[in-house]
């Protein structure tokens, strides 16, 4: 049988050394490399594409969950989440049914959550997606870098994935149009289509189209055609602002 | 609606004017019995109602008095010739109140606006003054009470500050980890956090101890931070001898360095450098952070504003105008602490 491959990923070398010293005693397990921050975390993820992280959920530069949103589209491995403290995040783990660990780890409930980490999917991703976004994490050329919501043109749907218009940039995230719909509304986002979200913000002119339809031409010239379904939803925000 | 404070204040008010009316209306029949003369209560109560009351009615007016010219603080004394004047003034109205209502109740015994001024005139300056005595005591126990209030809010906030449950519980599993390893590091560190927790415990009864105190507190702090980050943190901790006993908030300084931490690794997370300065300038004593991060550029993490946000109001409330906290942005950034020098 194949080891199961892991990444160690915590800002303190006193708590990645914990865990590889419970890591020792299971059989089945390799550890391929440990991350002592955020950044490194999304680039060794997406190198060496493990089946297993264990993550801490506090690092200064990017937390855990930036880490996942940043490789998700790419790479989505098992993840174990460890935390000290983090009454929000503690809540969601349970909600999403998401293995994680708390500070400091006991030995027997490590076991139980090394032996349970298999599945990688819908809690994961679920729990991305309800968390509020204040920026999103993206990589350009290969760098990770954070993205405003308020830096977003319009975004795309692709199919499981969508793609942020951001001036001359093009970022793919691993997340559906719906979703971010849902989460993008409170900064002032709109869906047009079907495949559409624009921000408001950059909206020129909305020009009338057949049935109902418009096209929506934003501020760099992109257009686009609302579908006649969107429309009064892009209207009324139109006229609100 | 009026509050419920509010409620209470105007029926203590309107309580306080009819006992008094009373005990006034029966000395005045005891006086009367006394002295042989015939006691009517029908008579002696409504006069004595009369009288106590038209005073009563000015005691918003009096409330108002106080608050806009609190007879307190550095030149309380510039208010009292204001309050004279105002005491004046209430008796000249009060009378043109009870003047007509006096001869209404004592058609018999008519008595002019000059009678009845210079009758009462010396009750009614002493009902003014005693009412703004009262008025004064009840407001300063009610600032005194919210004052507590607030210091024991903060000094809880600030304790939860120091104790932020992320750094014991990251700081417990670190012990976890050396007990494996190296178990005189484990007790060390264990010995460390013992002596964090007691010392902030007991430190909030105090708000100021001398700096040296204050310092060997954060020496203990950055001892288990050092041992937790290893090489890539550089904590660098300078004062002058001449200030160590100089006197400081108590616990200022390691949430100040806390966030200082977290602020410069949050670009590089390779190695941070934080540089805690105490020095004296003029009658100034100045507390300096420095990290060497992002600057103001940086996003504000967890909780970074409510150690900063505290600070300030906690040094406000000790020095007043004296007190500052500055922000200075120049490579990284650098909090600056400035409070009087006293030793």
């Amino acid at each position: 049988m194949k080891a199961t491959r892991v990444v160690i990923i915590d800002d303190e070398a006193l708590a990645r050394e914990r865990v590889r010293s419970l890591l020792a005693d299971a059989t089945g397990v390799t550890v391929v490399a440990e991350c002592s921050g955020g950044r490194e975390a999304v680039e060794t993820i997406l190198g060496v594409r493990p089946d297993l992280v264990f993550l801490d959920v506090q690092m200064p530069d990017l937390n855990g969950f930036e880490v996942l949103e940043a490789v998700a589209a790419e790479w989505l491995p098992a993840v174990i989440f460890v935390t000290a403290y983090d009454e929000y995040a503690i809540k969601a783990f349970d909600v999403h049914a998401v293995d994680y660990l708390l500070k400091p780890i006991e030995a027997e409930r490590f076991r139980k959550a090394l032996a349970r980490a298999t599945n990688r999917g819908a809690g994961l991703l679920s729990l991305l997606d309800e968390r509020p976004i204040d920026r999103l994490v993206i990589r350009t050329r290969g760098k990770v870098s954070f993205l405003k919501p308020s830096e977003i043109d319009w975004i795309e749907a692709d199919g499981k994935h969508a793609q942020l218009h951001a001036g001359r940039d093009v970022h793919v995230v691993r997340h559906t149009l719906t979703r971010l719909e849902q989460r993008l509304a409170s900064h002032g986002f709109v869906r047009v289509h079907r495949s559409a979200i624009v921000n408001v913000d950059r909206i020129k002119e909305l020009e009338p189209w057949f049935h109902g339809e418009y096209v929506v031409i934003l501020k760099d010239g992109t257009k686009l055609t609302s579908s006649a379904a969107h429309s009064q939803a892009l209207h009324r925000i139109v006229d609100a602002t | 609606m009026l509050s419920r404070r509010a409620q209470r204040l105007w029926l203590f008010g309107i309580l306080i004017w009819v006992t008094l009316a009373l005990l006034s209306a029966t000395q005045n029949a005891t006086w009367r019995a006394l002295s042989g003369r015939p006691v009517n209560w029908l008579v002696i109560v409504p006069n004595s109602l009369a009288d106590w009351l038209t005073c009563g009615m000015f005691t918003p007016a009096f409330y108002w008095m106080v608050r806009r010219f609190p007879i307190r603080g550095e030149r309380s004394w510039t208010r009292l010739p204001i309050h004279l004047g105002a005491s004046f003034i209430f008796v000249l109205l009060k009378v043109s109140l009870y003047t007509p209502l006096y001869n209404l109740l004592n058609p018999e015994g008519h008595r002019t606006y000059s009678m009845v001024l210079f009758g009462g005139f010396y009750g009614d300056m002493l009902a003014y003054w005693a009412s703004i005595g009262v008025i004064h005591a009840i407001e300063y126990y009610r600032e005194s009470r919210a004052r507590e209030l607030e210091a024991t809010r903060l000094a809880l906030e600030n304790l939860r500050a120091q104790l932020q449950p992320h750094f014991l519980f990251n700081t417990l599993q670190s012990i976890s980890t050396l007990i494996h390893r190296d178990q005189a590091a484990a007790d060390r560190m264990l010995t460390d956090l013992s002596d964090l927790l007691r010392l902030s415990l007991a430190s909030t009864a105090s708000q100021e101890v001398p700096l040296r105190e204050e310092l060997a507190f954060l020496d203990r702090y950055l001892d288990i931070m050092r041992m937790r980050f290893g090489d890539r943190l550089v904590i660098d901790v300078s004062a002058d001898s001449a200030v160590r006993e100089a006197l400081v908030p108590s616990l200022v300084l390691q949430p100040i360095v806390e966030n200082a931490i977290t602020h410069g690794m949050a670009d590089r997370p390779d190695i941070g450098h934080v540089a805690v300065r105490v020095r004296r300038n003029g009658n100034a004593l100045w507390l300096e952070v420095s990290d060497d991060g992002p600057g103001l550029a940086a996003p504000p993490g967890d909780g970074n504003g409510i150690g900063l946000a505290n600070t300030r109001e906690r040094v406000a409330r000790l020095y007043g105008a004296a007190g500052t906290v500055e922000l200075l942005a120049a490579g990284g950034l650098t909090v600056r602490i400035a409070i009087p020098f006293r030793t």
